[in-house]
């Protein structure tokens, strides 16, 4: 026994531990235990990949299975270790946050925590094991695996939520067929090509294998262009590019609270992975003569699929967004811009320099920092005032003052603006897309960072700021088990703002082991030819501005006093505290004035074709059914005879 | 007659007929063709006795008997389970429960008593009766000699049986319970009969009690059984179906 | 000892013909009346011995197919039953199935009339001649009219009768298809007929084919003769219904893929499988999505689900010409397991864990790894795509949508399962009988997950079957080998 515990290297032990998570999780009867051991299982997970990633290098696992023919195996490498890495992290901090006071409410309301815990642990199971998947087989079977688990976890919560999930399963499934039939198609051939070649085809889904056998040009141009469409839109479905972006936003939004900030933060994330994968490992895009910088010429202009996807990530920047603005829910709000970010994310992976993909990918790390950042401290509003509605919210600064702090880092980390995290993944996608002269697509990221901030202020400003309302005087802040998860991101953000070296030592082993270009990284930002960016430096550039200006207020200058926020008179009247003078209905009346007309509801439109589409021939065949028909027996009969 | 017109629904009838216009031809043209009597020229050799033959001959004058009791033995007990099979099935629907099985009986009295055909079916079915059984028994023992045989007479004997139950003063009710041991018994015993063969380690259904000569009435084998068998059956389930008919007719009258 | 296989066909129908005067003798006592009521399911143990002890004499029919002549009468002027891997598959299916989906009724005429539903599936699964399964057939039928009759349930007359119109409806066609056949070659013996084929001498028409098959097709719900479907099942009990569409549906699609096999041996034959296959899949999805939308019965849209899913064998089955049976029985098999498993479960309001049992076979059926399903889905997408014609890539796309829209409307049953206060309690809902059911269900559930961990040793015992069932030479060199010696006792 004891040998077979030391032939298990770390990629085992990672997968052997979070099984045993998920066990306990399912197993542990006693629910005010259960949180604090799983949570220390999760920290144990953390240790590992941690362990991982500093030895550097590959590990495959030592779990081969041979199922119907093909061999299956597990193998992690710098890409999948990043993705591991945050996707751990993000459930220790969402488990962490549960452990507590969240957690027993919950269990008093009457629901189970268990399966809660259970699903989420599946989750990271499953999503390790996608992670971690070497060859076709296994990463479509993890992939199945994972979206259900997904499925299961918003379906947790009910009602709306459990609507939303499967409006999510719908679109997941129909992906995953798209996916499983390349696989199938990708199999066939394979399995032909090796029987020709007189190779063991076991292993012949293999990356690498199905690499090699691209570049001896088993499938044709056309082919190619046809399988790589299908996995794009099978896998960019779960990761909410447009225009397959609907169910993103509810499906999140209404799932419970830290199961939301954890499906926010990083699982929508593992389509971009499987696209990464699909794009670099199986179709070898870096190479010039590659699928995805071919052109396919048209008269006026020539297209590229390496275009196309720059175009449509920067769709997802911009239409998301501003469907942002216009929600009125806090959740919704947040999952709306979690559908955008994923467009930096492409969008800089599919520039392939050094710098975009840098970008690209530190983006990942970074929005589920303040992805998660920001679900939880929506959760913990919700959680003292029961309500996640902006316009009724107002004023919370003054009783959550460690909520407003992290919801403001988060805010400024989202936007994009120095010092934090945010900041620097943007940074480094403009400058990689000035840089290949892509003016267009630069316009289009910049726009919808206006969006960002602009529907990011709303946020803060009618949860946090402005007057109180009279039914949250009681408000109280959160618990400490509550507040340490957040306060642990927001440093997180702030110190991976101020020194993106950290980070960007884990990414630039990600783009290595798929072949991209990396960077000069130090410790504060990048040297590179094109411009460099030393976040420390622009930190205390930020840091001695404000610093100034602190010292003129508190030291130097007038005396400060404390008032009251009534303590005032408007027009020749006093304030009453019956009256709002709180302005956040209809918050960027102007501006929705504006913009109102673009907002045709086009994909809804589109979504709605289809199933109308689906509903109409169902109906007509039904018809066929309903109504005995003896003439139409004999009809076929005809029919057959002249065959 | 224009209550007629007015009655039958005129455009599923037009379509049907014209469907069945152009059903027809399609049919003929179908290619059925010639069929070389493989079969059919084995059988005669074996019958015949010619050297060598294929088959061997079971004895039965009538080759009909032949191929249905003999070579083709499966395919009729097939056709007989699809008989019961069919004859509970209309006993389930015509009964509709259970319940109605042990008031059979009694009903049976009530309503004999009632019915009244009138004096000239009474005379006559007290004098057909028993020829009708005389005819449908010969029918069924010459089975294997002359075309006939099981399923036919036992027809005849199954109208044999009824008959009396209709008259009125002929008596006799039709016992279910008597009709249903005559039936099961006589399937059990073709069955049974077939399953000696295979005790005695030849396959199912081998004919086996002497072939004896050709065209005397104790020969064939074990055919002439056979048959009878299937008589007894046949007659006692189309009796049985023959009143579960009447019985509902006279209960929806 | 091989000659007693015939007892598989005709136990059943001795112990149903005894049956009435059984009744009558025993049926006033106590004892008398528990003997009848478990008197079917000894009689099928019974026969299950026999087939065990038949299939492993010798060298058993693993190595060896067996041909018996009946009343030893060569071929073809004779009939033989012919046992091989194949057909013994079926057998212990149809017999498990039935015995563990008898149902407890106190009629004796059901179980009577289930005892020839098993003589007659058995007979149509063993026998080697054309007509003989016809004859069986329309035994099977005509049993299947009286149990459909006899259903709990104001309509079940009509609805009997409509099945009837159209069972007769097929059976008139599939004679006229055996008349042509046997006008041309004079035989009615498949292994007889197929030699005729392979010599070159005769290639029957394809009018004959689709006659056959929209005649054999009633039963096994193919396109344009399924309309009774969704009326039978909307009708009968869980446990008919899942006995229809599980097992007795099987067989008459492995009788057609026989009759293909040995006596049209060429693509038109496959193509009219195909074409037909996918029209099946697709009207039946569709119009189950379309029922579960309306918030129908789950019975009806699971009938209709049935339809979709037999087409899908039926095109799985279109390519065993070139590319073997085991996607096929793969397929058939699996079926079996999961819909008479989703029958069971649809008798009463499921509570959390019956759900969850009917969320396990729903995501075998669309094919969720590491179920089975998905298995036998990759499998028959490989072996689609490899046939390479374009209406094979066209079944490729649609199969997929429909899988998709199985998902779709399976989610929306369990979604509406969800909100039912049954669901809320752990404890067991329904009268004893639809717990009873409910109960059967985890046996198929467990026979499903199970699955899971011996994919490899169930892939590897499927492969060698459909290898022998392909090889015609060898059913050839078996069964026409008596036609030499007459009378050897029939046994090889």
């Amino acid at each position: 026994m004891s040998e077979f515990l030391f032939e298990l290297n770390m990629l085992d032990s990672l997968l052997l531990l979070s099984a045993v998570t998920v066990a306990i999780a399912i197993l542990c009867r006693v629910e005010y235990i259960s949180g604090g051991v799983v949570t220390l299982l999760y920290l144990a997970q953390l240790v590992v990949v941690g362990m991982m990633i500093s030895a550097g290098g590959v590990f495959s696992s030592h779990l081969t299975p041979q199922l119907f023919g093909y061999e299956l195996g597990w193998l992690l490498d710098g890409l999948g270790l990043y993705f591991t890495l945050i996707t751990v992290g993000s459930a220790l901090l969402a488990t962490l946050y549960m452990a507590g006071e969240w957690g027993r409410r919950y269990r008093e309301q009457g629901k189970s925590f268990r399966a809660l815990q259970s699903l989420l642990a599946l989750n990271v199971f499953t999503m390790q094991l996608l992670l971690a998947s070497s060859d076709l087989l296994s990463l479509f079977i993890s992939w199945e695996l994972a979206s259900w688990a997904a499925f299961a976890l918003m379906a947790l919560s009910g009602g709306k939520g459990l609507k939303a999930a499967l409006h999510y399963m719908i679109y997941a499934f129909s992906g995953a067929m798209l996916v499983f039939a390349v696989v199938a198609w990708i199999a066939t051939t394979a399995v032909t090509a090796a029987y020709q070649l007189d190779i063991n085809g076991a292993g012949i889904l293999q990356f690498s294998s199905v690499a090699e056998l691209m570049q001896q040009g088993i499938f044709t141009i056309p082919e190619q262009l046809l399988m790589l469409t299908l996995l794009l839109i099978g896998f960019g479905i779960k990761m909410g590019l447009l225009p397959f972006h609907l169910w993103q936003a509810p499906a999140y939004a209404l799932s419970i609270g830290p199961a939301g900030a954890f499906l926010g933060a990083i699982s929508s994330r593992l389509g971009l992975f499987a696209i990464i994968v699909v794009l670099f490992k199986i179709f070898g895009s870096i190479t010039d003569g590659s699928i995805l910088q071919s052109s396919f010429g048209f008269e006026f202009a020539s297209v590229t699929p390496k275009t196309l996807l720059a175009w449509i990530a920067v769709a997802t920047i911009i239409f998301p967004t501003f469907v942002a603005m216009r929600q009125n829910d806090a959740r919704h709000l947040l999952a709306w811009h979690g559908i955008g970010q994923g467009g930096y994310m492409l969008l800089g992976l599919v520039m392939m320099d050094s710098l975009g993909s840098a970008g690209g990918l530190l983006h990942v790390f970074n929005h589920a920092t303040y992805q998660a950042a920001l679900f939880l401290a929506v959760t913990s509003v919700i959680y003292r005032t029961g309500t996640a509605d902006l316009n009724r919210l107002g004023g919370l600064v003054v009783r959550m003052p460690l909520s407003f702090m992290t919801l403001l880092i988060g805010i400024i980390g989202l936007a994009g603006l120095p010092p934090m995290n945010g900041f620097v993944s943007k940074w480094l996608v403009y400058r990689s897309l000035l840089d290949q002269g892509e003016l267009l697509l630069f316009v289009g990221a910049v726009i919808g960072t206006l969006g960002t901030i602009l529907s990011v202020y709303k946020l803060i400003h009618n949860m946090f700021l402005g007057s109180l309302r009279k039914e949250h005087e009681e408000v109280r802040e959160v618990s400490w088990s509550m507040l340490t998860p957040m306060l642990i991101l927001s440093a997180l953000i702030l110190l991976t703002g101020l020194f993106p070296g950290i980070p960007l030592q884990w990414v630039a082993q990600g783009l290595s082991a798929v072949g991209l270009p990396v960077a000069e990284f130090n410790l504060g930002g990048v040297m590179a030819d094109g411009g460099s960016l030393d976040m420390v430096i622009v930190s205390m550039v930020l840091f001695s501005g404000f610093g100034v200006a602190a010292l003129i207020f508190y030291f130097v200058g007038g005396k400060s006093k404390r008032v009251n926020p009534l303590d005032n008179y408007a027009g020749g009247h006093f304030l009453y505290a019956s009256n709002r003078y709180h302005y956040s209905n209809n918050f960027y009346a102007g501006l929705m004035h504006l913009i109102k007309p673009w907002y045709k509801n086009t994909f809804q439109r589109l979504e709605r074709v289809v199933v109308t589409l689906l509903e109409l021939t169902a109906e007509s065949l039904s018809r066929l059914y309903m109504r005995p028909h003896s003439n139409q027996l004999a009809l076929i009969i005809v029919v057959l005879l002249l065959w | 007659m224009s209550e007629l017109v007015k009655r039958v629904e005129w455009t599923p009838l037009l379509f049907s007929v014209g469907l069945g216009c152009l059903l027809l031809p399609l049919f003929l043209a179908l290619p059925f063709g010639n069929s070389p009597m493989v079969a059919g020229e084995m059988i005669q050799q074996a019958a015949q006795g010619v050297q060598g033959a294929v088959v061997d001959s079971v004895g039965a004058a009538n080759l009909v008997t032949s191929v249905v009791l003999a070579y083709r033995g499966l395919d009729t007990l097939g056709e007989l389970a699809i008989l019961f099979a069919a004859a509970t099935g209309a006993g389930m629907v015509l009964q509709s429960g259970s319940a109605a099985l042990h008031q059979n009986t009694k009903m049976h009295k009530h309503i004999d008593s009632e019915i009244n055909l009138g004096e000239l079916f009474d005379s006559a079915a007290t004098m057909l009766t028993p020829l009708l059984l005389l005819v449908g028994v010969y029918i069924i023992l010459h089975g294997h000699l002359t075309p006939g045989g099981g399923f036919q007479g036992g027809v005849v004997v199954a109208v044999a049986l009824f008959l009396p139950s209709w008259a009125r003063n002929g008596g006799g009710q039709l016992s279910h319970k008597v009709i249903s041991r005559i039936e099961g018994g006589a399937g059990a015993s073709f069955i049974v009969i077939g399953l000696v063969a295979l005790w005695q380690g030849d396959p199912f259904l081998t004919p086996w009690l002497a072939q004896g000569e050709l065209g005397e009435l104790f020969s064939a084998g074990t055919l002439p059984l056979l048959y009878l068998m299937v008589g007894l059956k046949v007659g006692a389930e189309l009796a049985a179906l023959l009143k579960y008919l009447a019985i509902d007719e006279q209960v929806q009258s | 000892m091989s000659n007693y296989l015939v007892l598989l066909v005709i136990l059943p129908l001795l112990g149903a013909f005894l049956m009435q005067p059984l009744s009558q003798l025993l049926g006033s006592k106590q004892a008398g009346r528990k003997i009848l009521q478990n008197f079917g399911r000894a009689v099928i143990a019974v026969t299950l011995t026999i087939t065990y002890i038949v299939a492993t004499e010798g060298e058993g029919v693993l190595q060896l197919p067996l041909s018996l002549l009946m009343g030893g009468f060569v071929v073809p002027v004779g009939i033989n039953l012919y046992l091989d891997q194949f057909s013994l598959l079926w057998l212990v299916a149809i017999q498990v199935s039935l015995l563990i989906l008898w149902p407890a009724s106190r009629d004796i005429r059901q179980h009577l009339l289930l005892l020839v539903v098993a003589a007659s599936s058995m007979g149509m699964a063993l026998s080697g001649d054309l007509f003989n399964i016809y004859v069986f057939y329309e035994l099977l039928a005509v049993a299947t009219f009286g149990l459909v009759a006899q259903a709990p349930h104001p309509a079940a007359a009509v609805v009997s009768f409509r099945y009837l119109l159209l069972s007769a409806f097929g059976s008139v066609l599939a004679l006229a298809g055996i008349a042509i056949i046997y006008s041309q070659s004079g035989s009615l013996n498949l292994a007889h007929l197929s030699a005729f084929v392979v010599n070159g001498e005769t290639q029957f028409p394809l009018a004959a084919f689709l006659l056959l098959l929209v005649g054999f097709g009633v039963k096994a719900e193919l396109f344009g003769v399924n309309g009774w479907v969704p009326e039978v099942y909307g009708v009968v009990s869980s446990r008919m219904s899942a006995l229809l569409a599980g097992v007795i549906s099987k067989i008459a699609v492995v009788v057609i893929v026989r009759i293909m096999l040995l006596l049209f041996p060429y693509p038109e034959a496959s193509q009219a499988l195909l074409v037909l296959g996918i029209l099946g899949m697709v009207g039946g999805e569709w119009v189950a999505w379309h029922t579960a939308q309306r918030g129908g019965k789950l019975s009806t849209t699971l009938a209709y689900s049935s339809i979709g899913q037999l087409g899908m064998i039926f095109v799985a089955f279109s390519f065993s010409l070139t590319l073997g049976l085991f996607v096929g029985v793969a397929l058939a098999l699996h079926h079996l397991i999961v819909k008479s498993g989703l029958f069971m479960l649809s008798s009463a309001q499921l509570n959390r864990w019956q759900l969850g049992l009917f969320v396990l076979f729903g995501l075998s059926l669309i094919g969720v790894p590491p179920l089975p399903g998905f298995w036998i889905k990759l499998a028959m997408l490989q072996d689609l795509w490899a046939t390479g014609g374009g209406l094979e890539q066209l079944a490729i796309a649609l199969f997929l949508l429909a899988t998709v829209v199985e998902a779709s409307y399976l989610s929306k049953i369990i979604s509406t399962q969800m909100v039912s206060p049954q669901f809320k309690s752990a404890k067991l809902g329904g009268n004893s009988e639809e717990r009873r059911n409910l109960n059967l269900a985890w046996l198929y559930g467990i026979l499903l997950f199970g699955a899971i961990f011996f994919i490899n040793p169930l892939a590897e015992t499927l492969h060698g079957i459909a290898v022998q069932t392909e090889d015609g030479e060898l059913l050839r060199s078996v069964v026409l080998e008596n036609s030499i010696d007459p009378l050897a006792g029939g046994e090889q």
